[in-house]
Order: C-alpha cells, then sequence, then structure tokens
C-alpha cells in the first residue's frame, strides 16, 4: 500500500512541475530602519526611471473610530487634504498634478493611508508636505462640515442609492458580535453628525504621531540625500507621551450557525451571503485559502461560475472571497439569484460546492490555473513604484513585517492539493457560519 | 515653533533625465515589423499586434465592420469556441483581446515568461484561425444595438456625434458610430472577407516589451509568423473635410435638462505634423489640466461648472480641437462668453514665462510616468511606430517640449483655433440654450436626440400659444443604464397649471406646481426613496398633441438627469 501511495505521489508532483514551473522574482532589497521618535521608514531605490513614489501609512483604521463616531477615521482621511499651518487647501493636488504627478489616499478597517507619485525632482516638496500634515494640521469649522458633506453624499451613494450596498454592509455587521470590524469604514450617518472640530483636532493628537505611522520611498533618489530630508522633516516631530490606544476585542471562535434575513428596498434579485471567521492575515494557512479561493471563483472557468451560473442557472454571480485583516479576518460566499430562484436553492448550491472541495481533491490543473491567475497578478502590481510601495505598505500592516513583499510569491507557488483541502476542512463546518438572505422590502405590498 | 524651513515648500530640484534605450527592430520577408523592447526586471510580457487600418477603412455603407471583426476575434476560432478560449488564457493567468479604433486595429496579450510560447499560440489562433461563428455573430449584433441605443440617453455622446459630423462631414471621421441598419446587415462572410483583405502582415507591426532574449524569441516569431502572406495594401481615397467660413450654433434639444453639455470645436492637425510639441504645450496653457486657463476661469473663477477643458486629437489623416465643458443650464451664454475671451487671448497675447515653464513641467514630468509600465511603454511605442514617427521621438520627446518657445505658443494658438469661424455645439433645453447663445452664432440649426433636424422658428417664442391638452394618463419610458424602465403620469389639468400623481419602480409620488407653456410642461415631483423624500423636476415638450418627450431630473447630488419619452394612453 506505502508503496503505491508513493508512486501516486511522485505521479501527481510530476503532473503538478510539469504544468507549474516556479516563477521568481527579484527581491526587493529595501531599506529599514526607524527615526528616534519611532517612525518607521522603508526606502526602497530604485533609478531605471525619473519618479518616485511617497507614501505613509498610519496604523490606524475604521476599527479605532472613536466611540458613537462609526465613520470618523474616514471622515478625519478627507480632512487631512484641507490646510495645514503652512498649507493651503488641496495644495496636495497642486504639488503633485500640476508637475505630472497624483496623489490619493485611502481608509480600511486596519490602516489609513496617503500617496503621492511625482516626477523625482519633486522628492523633497512632497517629504515637507507629509511631514506638514502630521505635525501641522488645522481645521476650521466651514472645511470640517463641507467635507463631512461630501463623505454623507458617499454614503447616499453606496450604500443607500446601491440596492446591494446594505448586503455589503450587512456582511461585516452579522459576522462579528464582539470585534470592531463589525462597524463598516462608512459608518452611519447619524454619528458622522455628531462628529465636531475637536474630535478632528484629538484623533490627530491619538493617532497621526510618528510612533504610529510608515514612511515608503520607492522609486528615483540619491539614498544619502533622501536621509537627510527625512531626518529634517520627520525626524523633529516630537513624539507624544501618551500611548496609543489599540484595539483588544478578539472574536470568538463561532460555535454554532447564526441566520439573519434582510430587507431593503429596491432589491432586484435576491443576494445570499455564507460567512466563516478567516485566520488573522499572517497566518500560515492563509496561501491556501487563497488559492482555494481562486479555485472557487476566479474567473468564468471557476467552480461557483460554471456550477451555479452556467450549469444549474440559479445564480446570476456567485463567488467566494478571503477578506484578510490584521486580526480575524472574513471568508465569504456570496450569489445574487437568477430571476425565479430562492434564496435557499443558492445556499444548498453553495455548500455543495463547499463539501465537494472538503471531500475530495482539487485537480492539478485547477491548482495550476489558480496559482497563474494569482502569480500573474501579483508580478503585475510590481511593475510600478506605487505598487510596489503598495506591497510593503501592506505587508507592514496586515503581515508585521515588511520583508513579507519577498516571500508571498513563494508561499503560494509551494501550496499543494493536500494543503488545500486540508485548510477547507479546518477552517468551515455546519456550526461556524453566518447565513444571509438580503431581500426586497415589499412593505408597499406592490 | 521657529523652525523656519517649515513655512515654505522646498524649491524642485532641475529635472532628471529619463533614459529610454533603442528597442531592436527587423522585418520578416512577409513584411511584418517586429520590434523588441527587452526589459527583464519582472518575468512578463507584453504582446501587441498592431494594424494600420481602423473604422475608417470599412465601407462607407457597413460602418462598424472593422470593429466586429475585432470584437469576434476571440469568439470563436477552428479549435475553441469563445468559452473554451477564454478558459485557455484563464489557465495561463494572461490576457489577450482584440478591438479597432478609427485608424488602427489591435490584438493585446500579456503574460508570465513562463508562458510566452502558449499565449503567442492563442495569439496566432485567434489571427489566422478565427471562424466567426452565426451565433457569436448574432450577440454580437443584439449587444451592439443595445449600446446604440443606450448612447443615444447620454449627453456627451449626442455632443461627439454632431461635433464629428459637423467637423468631419463626409469624411469618414464624421461618423462616430454605425446605424442599427448597419449593424444588423453585417453577415459572417463580409466579416471573412474583411478579415482576409485587411490582417496582412505588409500593413502590421508586432511591439514586444518584457523580458525575453531578443534572438531566442525572434527565431519563434519567424517560427511562428512566417508563413503568413502577404496581402494588398490599398490606397484610400477620403474626402476632405468641409472648410469653415463662419461661427455656427448646433442645438441638441433635450428639453428640461438642467445642463448644458457645450463643444466648441474646429478643425486641428494630423498625428504626424511637426507643430505637434508646440500645440501640446499651448494646450496645456488653454485647458488641459486643473490649473489651465480654461479651468481657472470657468470652474474656480465663475463656478459655473465643475471642469472646463480643452483637447486636439490628432489622428493619422487629420485631427480636431475642441474646448468643452457642462454647465448649469442658466449660465450657458455666460460660459460662452468666458470661452471666446480665452480663445482669444491666446491668439491674441503672449503667454507669461511662467505658465510657459508650468505647462513643460507638467508634459516633461508625465511622460516618464506614463512610460513605467509594459503596457504604458508598449502604447508610446505603438503610437510611434504606426503613425511613422521619427526613431528617436521617444528619446527627445521632453527635450522638443522644453524647446517650445513663448512665440511658438501664440504661431500655433492662430494656426489652429478659429473662434470667428468655430462651430459651437451644445446638448441641452434648446430653448433656453437659443436664448442664450444665439448671438455667438451666424447660423442656427436644432436636433433632437435622434439626430433628426428641427423647426428652429419653433423654438423662438412660445407666448400666445394656447397650452397643450395632456389630461390624462401617460406610459412613459425612462433609459437608466441601458435599459428602459417604465413610468406612470397621472395629469389633472386646469387651464395652464396641472398636478397629479407619479409612479414608478423608483417609488411612487406626487406632481406638484405643474405649468404648461404652449408645448412646454414643468412640474415638481415628491417621491419617497427609501425613506427620504426626493424632488424630481420635470420638463417635457408635448409632440403631436399625445407623444411626450422630456427629462426627469433628481435633486440629489451626483445622480444623473433621465431623458424619458412615451405617449398617452
Amino acid at each position: 500500500m506505502q508503496k503505491i501511495s508513493a508512486i501516486l505521489f511522485i505521479f501527481v508532483v510530476l503532473l503538478v512541475s510539469q504544468t507549474f514551473a516556479q516563477v521568481k522574482v527579484a527581491p526587493i532589497n529595501f531599506k529599514e530602519r526607524k527615526l528616534a521618535n519611532g517612525m518607521r521608514i522603508v526606502t526602497y531605490q530604485d533609478n531605471s526611471s525619473p519618479s518616485v513614489t511617497i507614501q505613509v501609512w498610519y496604523d490606524v483604521g475604521s476599527k479605532n473610530d472613536p466611540l458613537k463616531r462609526n465613520g470618523f477615521a474616514h471622515l478625519f482621511e478627507h480632512i487631512m487634504f484641507k490646510s495645514t499651518k503652512n498649507m493651503k487647501s488641496e495644495q496636495f493636488d497642486r504639488m503633485t498634478e500640476d508637475v505630472g504627478g497624483w496623489n490619493n489616499a485611502s481608509t480600511s478597517d486596519d490602516v489609513t493611508n496617503y500617496y503621492e507619485v511625482v516626477p523625482s525632482n519633486h522628492l523633497e516638496r512632497l517629504i515637507w508636505a507629509e511631514a506638514e500634515r502630521m505635525s501641522n494640521l488645522t481645521v476650521d469649522e466651514a472645511n470640517f462640515k463641507s467635507e463631512r458633506a461630501v463623505v454623507q453624499e458617499e454614503f447616499r451613494q453606496s450604500v443607500l442609492a446601491n440596492p446591494y450596498g446594505q448586503f455589503y454592509e450587512s456582511i461585516q455587521k452579522e459576522s462579528f458580535n464582539v470585534h470592531p470590524y463589525k462597524r463598516t469604514t462608512i459608518g452611519t450617518l447619524e454619528d458622522l453628525d455628531s462628529a465636531t472640530v475637536p474630535d478632528v483636532q484629538n484623533f490627530h493628537k491619538t493617532y497621526y504621531r510618528p510612533d504610529n505611522a510608515s514612511l515608503i520611498v520607492v522609486g528615483d533618489f540619491d539614498q544619502k540625500q533622501l536621509d537627510s530630508w527625512i531626518d529634517k522633516y520627520f525626524g523633529k516631530i516630537t513624539k507624544p507621551n501618551s500611548t496609543i490606544p489599540r484595539v483588544t476585542e478578539v472574536e470568538p471562535e463561532r460555535t454554532k450557525e447564526k441566520r439573519v434575513t434582510v430587507k431593503a428596498p429596491n432589491v432586484p434579485l435576491p443576494a445570499v451571503a455564507i460567512t466563516y471567521l478567516a485566520p488573522p492575515a499572517k497566518d500560515k494557512d492563509i496561501p491556501a485559502l487563497q488559492v482555494a479561493s481562486a479555485i472557487l471563483s476566479g474567473g468564468e472557468s471557476s467552480r461557483l461560475y460554471k456550477e451555479l451560473v452556467r450549469n444549474q442557472q440559479i445564480a446570476q454571480d456567485a463567488s467566494f472571497g478571503v477578506d484578510t485583516k490584521t486580526d480575524k479576518g472574513l471568508m465569504y460566499f456570496t450569489a445574487t439569484l437568477a430571476s425565479g430562484k430562492t434564496p435557499e436553492m443558492a445556499e444548498k448550491s453553495l455548500l455543495a460546492e463547499l463539501k465537494k472541495i472538503q471531500n475530495a481533491p482539487v485537480t492539478a490543473s485547477e491548482l495550476a490555473k489558480a496559482k497563474n491567475g494569482i502569480v500573474a497578478g501579483k508580478v503585475r502590481s510590481l511593475e510600478t513604484n506605487d505598487g510596489k510601495a503598495f506591497q510593503i505598505g501592506s505587508a507592514i500592516i496586515l503581515v508585521g513585517d515588511p520583508n513579507a513583499v519577498n516571500t508571498e510569491l513563494g508561499e503560494i507557488q509551494a501550496v499543494t492539493i493536500a494543503d488545500v483541502q486540508r485548510v477547507m476542512k479546518k477552517y468551515f463546518n455546519d456550526n461556524n457560519r453566518v447565513v444571509i438572505y438580503y431581500v426586497n422590502d415589499d412593505k408597499e405590498g406592490k | 515653533m521657529t523652525e523656519q524651513f517649515r513655512k515654505t515648500p522646498p524649491a524642485s530640484l532641475a529635472p532628471i533625465p529619463f533614459h529610454i534605450p533603442q528597442p531592436f527592430e527587423t522585418e520578416l520577408e512577409n513584411g511584418l515589423k517586429i520590434i523588441i523592447f527587452e526589459n527583464k526586471r519582472l518575468p512578463i510580457i507584453n504582446l501587441r499586434l498592431a494594424f494600420r487600418f481602423g473604422e475608417i477603412n470599412s465601407p462607407k455603407e457597413w460602418r462598424g465592420l472593422a470593429s466586429a471583426v475585432s470584437s469576434l476575434l476571440t469568439q470563436g476560432t477552428e479549435n475553441y469556441s469563445s468559452k473554451e478560449l477564454a478558459e485557455e488564457v484563464e489557465k495561463l493567468g494572461a490576457s489577450l483581446h482584440a478591438s479597432s479604433s478609427s485608424d488602427n486595429s489591435t490584438i493585446s496579450a500579456s503574460a508570465l515568461t513562463l508562458y510566452r510560447s502558449e499565449i503567442l499560440r492563442l495569439m496566432t489562433e485567434i489571427l489566422f484561425k478565427p471562424t466567426f461563428p452565426e451565433n457569436e455573430l448574432n450577440l454580437y449584433k443584439q449587444n451592439t444595438i443595445k449600446g446604440l441605443e443606450f448612447q443615444r440617453s447620454q449627453a456627451d455622446f449626442l455632443a461627439d456625434e454632431q461635433t464629428a459630423r459637423i467637423i468631419f462631414g463626409s469624411h469618414p471621421y464624421g461618423t462616430v458610430s454605425p446605424t442599427k441598419e448597419q449593424v444588423e446587415g453585417l453577415s459572417r462572410e463580409m466579416l471573412i472577407d474583411f478579415h482576409r483583405q485587411k490582417m496582412i502582415p505588409n500593413n502590421a507591426l508586432l511591439i514586444v516589451v518584457g523580458d525575453v532574449d531578443k534572438d531566442e524569441f525572434l527565431a519563434e516569431l519567424n517560427q511562428v509568423f512566417g508563413e503568413w502572406k502577404r496581402g494588398n495594401v490599398e490606397k484610400s481615397e477620403f474626402p476632405t473635410p468641409p472648410i469653415r467660413t463662419q461661427k455656427t450654433l448646433t442645438i441638441v434639444d433635450r428639453v428640461g435638462s438642467a445642463q448644458s453639455n457645450i463643444v466648441l470645436s474646429n478643425l486641428g492637425m494630423e498625428r504626424t505634423n511637426p507643430d505637434y510639441f508646440p500645440v501640446l504645450v499651448m494646450n496645456q496653457i488653454l485647458g488641459a489640466g486643473a490649473s489651465s486657463r480654461l479651468f481657472m476661469n470657468i470652474r474656480e473663477e465663475k463656478g459655473y461648472t465643475y471642469g472646463a477643458y480643452s483637447s486636439f486629437d490628432s489622428r493619422r489623416l487629420t485631427g480636431s480641437f475642441e474646448a468643452t465643458a457642462e454647465v448649469r443650464t442658466a449660465v450657458t451664454g455666460d460660459s460662452l462668453k468666458e470661452f471666446f475671451y480665452e480663445l482669444n487671448r491666446i491668439r491674441d497675447e503672449k503667454v507669461g514665462e511662467n505658465e510657459l515653464q508650468d505647462a513643460k513641467n507638467f508634459l516633461t514630468g508625465v511622460f516618464p510616468i506614463r512610460a513605467e509600465t509594459q503596457e504604458g511603454l508598449t502604447n508610446l511605442i505603438v503610437a510611434q511606430k504606426l503613425y511613422q514617427l521619427p526613431d528617436d521621438y521617444l528619446q527627445t520627446y521632453r527635450d522638443k517640449i522644453n524647446a517650445v518657445t513663448i512665440e511658438e505658443v501664440q504661431r500655433v494658438a492662430n494656426t489652429y483655433i478659429h473662434p470667428d469661424k468655430i462651430a459651437i455645439i451644445i446638448v441641452g433645453d434648446a430653448e433656453e440654450i437659443l436664448k442664450q447663445a444665439k448671438t455667438y452664432a451666424d447660423s442656427i440649426e436644432i436636433f433632437d436626440t435622434d439626430g433628426k433636424p428641427l423647426d428652429v422658428t419653433k423654438y423662438e417664442s412660445q407666448e400666445g400659444q394656447l397650452p397643450a391638452n395632456i389630461n390624462g394618463k401617460w406610459e412613459v419610458f425612462i433609459e437608466l443604464q441601458g435599459q428602459q424602465m417604465p413610468v406612470t403620469f397621472e395629469l389633472n389639468q386646469a387651464d395652464s397649471a396641472f398636478t397629479g400623481n407619479f409612479e414608478s419602480l423608483l417609488g411612487i409620488g406626487k406632481i406638484t406646481e405643474g405649468t404648461i407653456n404652449g408645448s412646454k410642461i414643468k412640474g415638481k415631483i415628491l417621491v419617497d426613496f427609501q425613506g427620504q423624500e426626493v424632488e424630481i423636476s420635470l420638463n417635457g415638450n408635448v409632440e403631436n398633441e399625445n407623444s411626450i418627450k422630456g427629462i426627469l431630473a433628481p435633486q440629489m447630488e451626483g445622480l444623473p438627469d433621465l431623458p424619458f419619452s412615451g405617449n398617452k394612453q
């Protein structure tokens, strides 16, 4: 018996290695240091093109929204484009767009990041500007109110006006019991309404400080010159004595199934979500879960699309995603029903696909296709300076180590057929899911 | 704090040179030009097969043929159905697309270097062995016709359509999309013939950018493309665009539109024109960005709009100049005044030293950022080679921008912008626009959204006319993201006033403050939308007693105007 399975094993290995040769990328040999005030500096010099990206990643996200201020971290991100002691409102646009570059920012559960791409002869100016808004943000009532109105409008557009806006909200709200991830990044209209200018000043003081930030610079620069600019503009910002408040809540493992029906107006076709807790982003099982996700829902040749959309014609779309976070994140199946089909049918089919991938190994060609898709995507994301900096920033926040950027590709490629089956058995069972039915609220009685 | 260095931003350094190496170039015996740009930084490659034929080479009576051929290349071959082909590409984590523009047609692919041979094989599969299956052609026709119908509800399409017609006349650049009949009339045989005649090696070039070994890959390309047979490159003759002699105003009527989409346009220049660089700099100063003159004046100072811009679209044979903005209807005339002010100013006065330098900083700064990805670099090389620009075009690009002088800016402004002979195209409420804009033009024409000419005299004042009879139930349809959404109005008329009820999928509501002025109706609808009361303004025009056309404009920021049309029951 043992002999046969060994031969089988070798055969499978050969088959896999035939369809999937190893893709290697030269490591990003970044330099890392810490300023005396605690700020983390990661720089990677690449002089092949005279452009550079400057990114500041603050270790604060919507999970840190103050009590009764859900949506505040995101609102605050908007305020960061307003005036500082020495800068006019929207000056970032002028300093980037007018010289051929661009800038933006984003807020998620775990992090808020600010980034610019500019021709490299403008690098010092942007270091100056980012240091300015870290240390000298000023905010007046008028700017605050106008920006709050912009965010509330964003809420109306993305949540209220979108017939599935409340579906995606409910996935996050219903999936966490204890952890602040149960609140959404966009927040609520009421909480945004009660926010005040002193809240802004307080939030800035609490989280926007050098020992809670990482500066990432990738592209064309002279290392010595860059280091001296960083020391000059960021090094002199003082570190407050207070401690930075951290999220301490731990989401408990689930012990029984929870079922919810969410009603919303104007839902054209019902939708279903089945959610599970994911291990934290730095867990060694994440790569295998990502490969499983690609096999289940990467493109039109994936299992869910072929089965639910094409064969059974139960759903218009069906997917399975892994939403990794610093703490335990989420994995969820979703399906938007085809006309005339019921949520029960979609739930049954989705769970049948789950059982299938738990009970039988995926094929070698499925594995190879999934890896190719993920690897090609990751390699493409490394083409630009800002792409590299984003990968480094995510690695810092999610994994706690910028060097994860150099190991991810290898980890994905090392995933085996057995790994996929093992993780799908480990994290998914009948007692740890939340099932959400999202249906039309026909209170008008048609 | 006494940190003086925080008070003002540090100065920028001198621009840093950008070296783009010359790619390797060769030509196969069948005339296929091959350009290889080795770049081994990441294990990926980009392939682009580009042909010097496009939509303008479709026969006049079959506009849209080139696009149909390109779109269907990936929808079925001798060895794969469209689904199987998509799956083959997915397996590699690669991409493969084909498309046509007015001048050119391209097949684009990208993949991990590991799969360069596989992606090349799939590329040649769609190039040499497409079958243009009947069922896929029918699906393509259905989708294209849906798209044609949908675009008539989009103000910017209506503006583009009229602008092209007026500027280019019967030149093929004058037609921006085929008719429904032309799409319906396409046959499989026509596609096969066009593909055979046009997709020939001696009118094509292949650009390879990425992680390849030049000699090794060249050998592979030779094998794959070596047997490809030459064809005849037909020289096409096209009518010349009309010569403009006066200022014209063309309005596309959307009754009750809250916005006017304004375009001012005249003929521009071909892509190979030696004035290309001075024009680029001049246009940057005039209107290309958010710090350019048009934006600073019409948006920042006057606040008429979210944005006002100008652009040159320079193609193989000729091109156009356009200045555009979407403004509130009430400031249509005021906006035209500012447009003319800026178009004249850039001709009459020399630009400032600082403005010139700002424009150069932007154009030289953005260039390397555009070239950062394989895709971006491929785009630049493709344009260079398709338009047969000089060999050192990319290497000297920034120098040529820096060499432009204040005098040249003024010269090209006078050569390529002609306010006294410009075409003004405005999509919006014709009656309102006419009042505000007619003094800016020597002649006026008005069209409906189907492109049918209307009687201009009808749009002069409607005073003294009897109010139309609108009493009763109306069934109309709103164009919403390509779908037709049914809506019912129940109207109760009393002389020139009316009230009523509104019913739709968005909710039900009351119509109030309705007024009738001749054939024009105006009113306010209050709808309960997810617990919020939303106000929608109703504007319409009653045509031949029982049909109506108009616009529902939700008074909520970010929501678009919703054109509707329908009949009395």
